[in-house]
């Protein structure tokens, strides 16, 4: 017997397995693809935190990497920076979001309605946006707001200091709201009103129903929405890269940044160490989220359905409430959303005045258009937001079909694979990539490619959430019906699943399309200057001091997804009819 | 001597005359410029703010028809990426252009190929590089630049020592030294003027608690919004940045000069060595002291005032190796600058 032939045989029994059953096929395919986008960057990181020499370079095993990391006793003040920065800036969002969701899901407070903006008004920003827009407000001697402060007080200091831990904090805050406000306003929302009407029948006031029954069953909420802002802060760079470098306070980011980009000579290895213990960390805090939310979160469309929840009659305090509503719409949206728009349309930032007539200019807005570099930008990043989504919602739709729908054996192994992608910190994905496609002999280092893998990884637990919450409330009776009928795995994937996944198919497509074009943590480490999208850009405006093009390309940048975000609503809408 | 042999000295006389005549002035390389149109395109990774560039860029596509693409980032980060491509085995530019600190470094790391352009022969002679890796085109003196609304005449800072006084103190701007190299450098070569105390002078900056920013653009922006009052930064941007911004005129300058070298693996070879060659000509060089720079042509000077007394006054910076520069700014600035 020839080698071939062992060969076939030792392979034989797998292969037909696959032949003969297309799920299993299709199983096998997005398995090995997403093992393969959640795995190769782990173990490359790990690999590129051991090797002696840089980047590209061949050199053999050491700890040296981890020695000189951990012998340093400033990492041990970065992680106890870390550690306050998103541990204040998880509760600040969640506080913010629980008080707007009580006033617009459950009061009666007047214009409740228009205080949601604050979970969608954000998502068209660029995140970096909404840090230089802050600094521009409080930096301490150009800010705007301590400017007013110091001229109406009479005071010779500036009462507030952006570039601190407690700017990072507030700002860190603002920018996850949203995030927390979905998770929160989703579990009043989904409230059985029944138990707070019997609290009331047995004659509870209001204080006491909040305190005994509503608190109680928004907890896990509140904890989801905890731990995941938490994650979300801890692994940020958007905030730190505004304002911790300049105040020069360090966390995870700044330091995994400061050694792969900003020092010279850069160090990929120990920016791979650095990121190793990031991404543990931030496993440890999305493995408590999901044992947290494992038994809600994937049905909550679902039971969601049918509650109409209590609305409670604040009498003269629903004033109140609407005022502390729109002072939190007013720091997440007016506020810095104004700021951006005045500085790029004056020649340099100043305390407006009568020197700000003659300052006004579209200069910032005639120079991004006709300048080669934005326009390569913005051509760079549409590529990867078109085709970026397009390949990460088809993956989501396929592994969402097979993890919920079949019955395929291996498919809680795909479920466990998407969760590296949950938990990779951007930076962290974007350096273990680096070492990755150095070694591939690809076109892919230095290519938009790296930035199209980089974007699909992170963001396929996205796609995931929506496809899944879709595909749950298609009834197994049409796929069964459309397969008895004879067609085929494919046919029924495109002739009875895709048209009724579209709504959610779509929805899906628009979220990430945004995300992609404002994408920045990632982004930074992994273009080089021919594959450079809007992010780095932004940001490369940001350290040479150029504010106006960079608020003016900003501005570009928020109508191009407010457009997006308008459309996704509709779409969404429509989704809701179109229920099977 | 026969006729043949008269013959054949007159051959050799010609040989030689054509050959001197045909490689221009010696050592110089002449550019093939029908194949670099060909190419078409030429990418440059380069340390100048893009606005200072254009007016550059634009004459060369005009004028042969070949693409610039032009992407800037701090000195440093010109050769962070430039080294990560290049030790990826996958170059993404043709030309690099960088101050001579980091030039250096790359050149050491073999990035360059040897390259001298034809126009660059009439610069002078101690700007020149003798190996030939990397041309200079343009020179960078440094100075304090102010902010003219915040500082009265009175108070203006004559010299860098001016600048430790208390009223400057978080009024100042500098690029932080643990991050960037030309700074580093700076520091490191104000032993020029102070010796031994320079990093007595480094120490007692660190002290008036300055306003570090990522490079020396943004030490301007910084003046002209009023976050600062006073910065060190290169002079020329007080041509290139609007605002309420100027400079200190003084004796002596530390200078910065940036060169432009061709990369070794570069595949548009010819198109890289037409763009150098045009950058060094006179057309390339009024164009590029248009844009406030000090090019090295000589008789040539900025738009901006009193800029022919800064040139005598420039003193260009050494450079210290890799390593030191390890040191300095993982180590030395680190301690001054953070306490760590």
């Amino acid at each position: 017997m020839n080698g071939t032939a062992v060969l076939t045989r030792a392979f034989d029994r797998p292969i037909r397995a696959v032949t003969r059953d297309p799920q299993v096929a299709v199983l096998a395919a997005v398995g090995i693809v997403i093992a393969y986008l959640s795995l190769s960057p782990t173990l490359m990181l790990l690999y590129g935190s051991f090797l002696s020499k840089p980047l590209g370079v061949p050199g053999v095993f050491t700890l040296r990497h981890y020695v000189r990391a951990y012998a340093d006793p400033l990492t041990y003040q970065l992680l106890l920076n870390s550690f306050i920065f998103a541990a204040g800036s998880s509760v600040l969002a969640t506080g913010l979001a629980a008080i707007i969701a009580w006033i617009t899901v459950r009061t009666n407070a007047p214009l409740r309605k228009v205080f949601q903006l604050t979970a969608i008004v954000p998502n068209i920003f660029p995140p970096v946006m909404l840090a230089v827009a802050w600094g521009a407000l409080l930096s301490p001697r150009t800010g705007l707001l301590n400017r007013f402060a110091m001229q109406i007080f009479g005071l010779d200091e500036a009462p507030l200091n952006i570039y601190s831990l407690w700017g990072m904090i507030f700002v860190e805050g603002l920018i996850t709201t949203p995030l927390a406000f979905l998770i929160v306003s989703a579990s009043l929302q989904s409230m059985d009103p029944s138990l707070e009407e019997s609290a009331r029948v047995a004659g509870s006031t209001n204080l006491q129903i909040a305190r005994r029954i509503t608190l109680p069953i928004v907890r896990p909420a509140l904890l989801a929405s905890l731990t995941l802002n938490f994650v979300r802060a801890i692994e940020s760079f958007d905030t730190p890269a505004i304002i911790a470098l300049p105040a020069r306070i360090e966390v995870f980011t700044t330091k995994i940044y400061r050694e792969a980009i900003g020092a010279f000579p850069p160090n990929q290895n120990i920016a791979a160490t650095y990121a190793v213990s990031l991404l543990l960390i931030s496993m440890i805090f999305v493995y408590l989220y999901r044992r947290l939310t494992s038994r809600s979160e994937r049905y909550v469309t679902v039971t969601g359905r049918g509650y109409r929840p209590m609305i409670i009659d604040l009498g003269k305090w629903r004033y109140a409430a609407t005022s502390v509503a729109a002072l939190i719409l007013l720091l997440i949206v007016v506020l810095p959303f104004a700021v951006l728009l005045f500085v790029s349309v004056v020649s340099y930032l100043h305390v407006p005045g009568a020197k700000t007539w003659e300052l006004l200019t579209l200069d910032h807005y005639r120079s991004n258009l006709t300048d080669s570099r934005t326009y390569r930008a913005l051509q760079n990043s549409l590529i990867l937001a078109i085709g970026g989504a397009t390949i990460c919602m088809l993956l989501a739709s396929i592994t969402a079909y097979m993890t919920t729908k079949t019955k395929v054996a291996g498919r809680s192994l795909i479920e466990a694979l998407t969760f590296i992608p949950w938990a990779f910190p951007g930076t962290a994905l974007a350096i273990g990539l680096l070492w990755t496609y150095v070694y591939v002999p690809l076109p892919i280092y230095g290519t938009l490619w790296i930035l199209l893998i980089g974007y699909i990884t992170r963001f396929l637990p996205y796609g995931l959430r929506t496809m899944t919450s879709t595909v749950v409330q298609v009834h197994d009776d049409l796929p069964d019906a459309s397969m008895t009928c004879g067609a085929g795995l494919w046919a029924t994937f495109r002739r009875v699943l895709l048209p009724l996944l579209r709504p959610g198919f779509i929805a899906g497509w628009i979220i990430l399309a945004t995300i992609y074009l404002r994408e920045f943590s990632t982004s930074i480490f992994l273009y080089s200057p021919g594959s450079e999208p809007i992010g780095p850009l932004l940001y490369h405006f940001y350290v040479d001091g150029n504010l106006g093009p960079m608020c003016s390309l900003g501005v570009i940048v928020s109508v191009i997804c407010l457009i997006l975000i308008i459309v996704a609503q509709r779409l969404g809408r429509t989704g809701a009819q179109v229920d099977v | 001597m026969n006729l043949r042999a008269k013959g054949g000295m007159l051959l050799l006389l010609v040989a030689g005359v054509s050959l001197l005549l045909m490689s221009g002035p010696a050592g110089a390389q002449p550019v093939n410029v029908e194949a670099a149109k060909k190419e078409g395109q030429v990418v440059v990774y380069g340390a100048q703010v893009p606005q200072a560039m254009e007016g550059v860029n634009k004459g060369f596509e005009k004028k042969y028809g070949i693409r610039v693409d032009y992407w800037r980032g701090s000195s440093t980060q010109v050769a962070e990426r430039a080294l990560s491509e290049f030790r990826a085995g996958k170059p993404g530019y043709d030309v690099v252009e960088g101050n001579r600190g980091v030039q250096l470094i790359m050149r050491d790391e073999g990035l360059f190929a040897k390259f001298i352009p034809p126009s660059s022969e009439k610069f002078p002679a101690k700007f020149k590089e003798k190996d030939g890796m990397i041309t200079p085109w343009r020179a960078l003196p440094i100075s304090i630049l102010y902010n003219t609304e915040l500082v009265k005449p009175n108070e203006v800072p004559k010299t860098l020592d001016d600048l430790l006084s208390p009223k400057w103190t978080g009024k100042l701007s500098v690029p932080d030294p643990t991050r960037h190299t030309t700074t580093a450098q700076f520091f490191w070569n104000l032993s020029k003027f102070k010796g031994d105390k320079w990093l007595d002078y480094v120490k007692a900056l660190a002290k008036q608690k300055p306003i570090l920013v990522e490079s020396l653009a943004p030490v301007t922006t910084t003046i002209i919004k009023g976050e600062a009052a006073v910065g060190i930064t290169y002079i020329k941007y007080v041509k290139q940045y609007k605002g309420p911004v100027t400079y200190v005129l003084m004796d002596k300058y530390l200078t910065d000069p940036n060169y432009m070298s061709l990369s070794a693996k570069t595949t548009r070879p010819n198109a890289a060595k037409l763009y150098i060659d045009y950058i060094c000509s006179p057309e390339g060089q009024k164009a590029t002291a248009e844009e406030g720079e000090f090019p090295m042509l000589p008789g040539i000077v900025p738009p901006i005032k009193d800029a022919e007394k800064v040139v005598p006054g420039m003193v260009f910076m050494d450079n210290p190796s890799e390593e030191e520069f390890s040191k300095l700014m993982n180590t030395t600035f680190r301690q001054i600058f953070f306490g760590q």
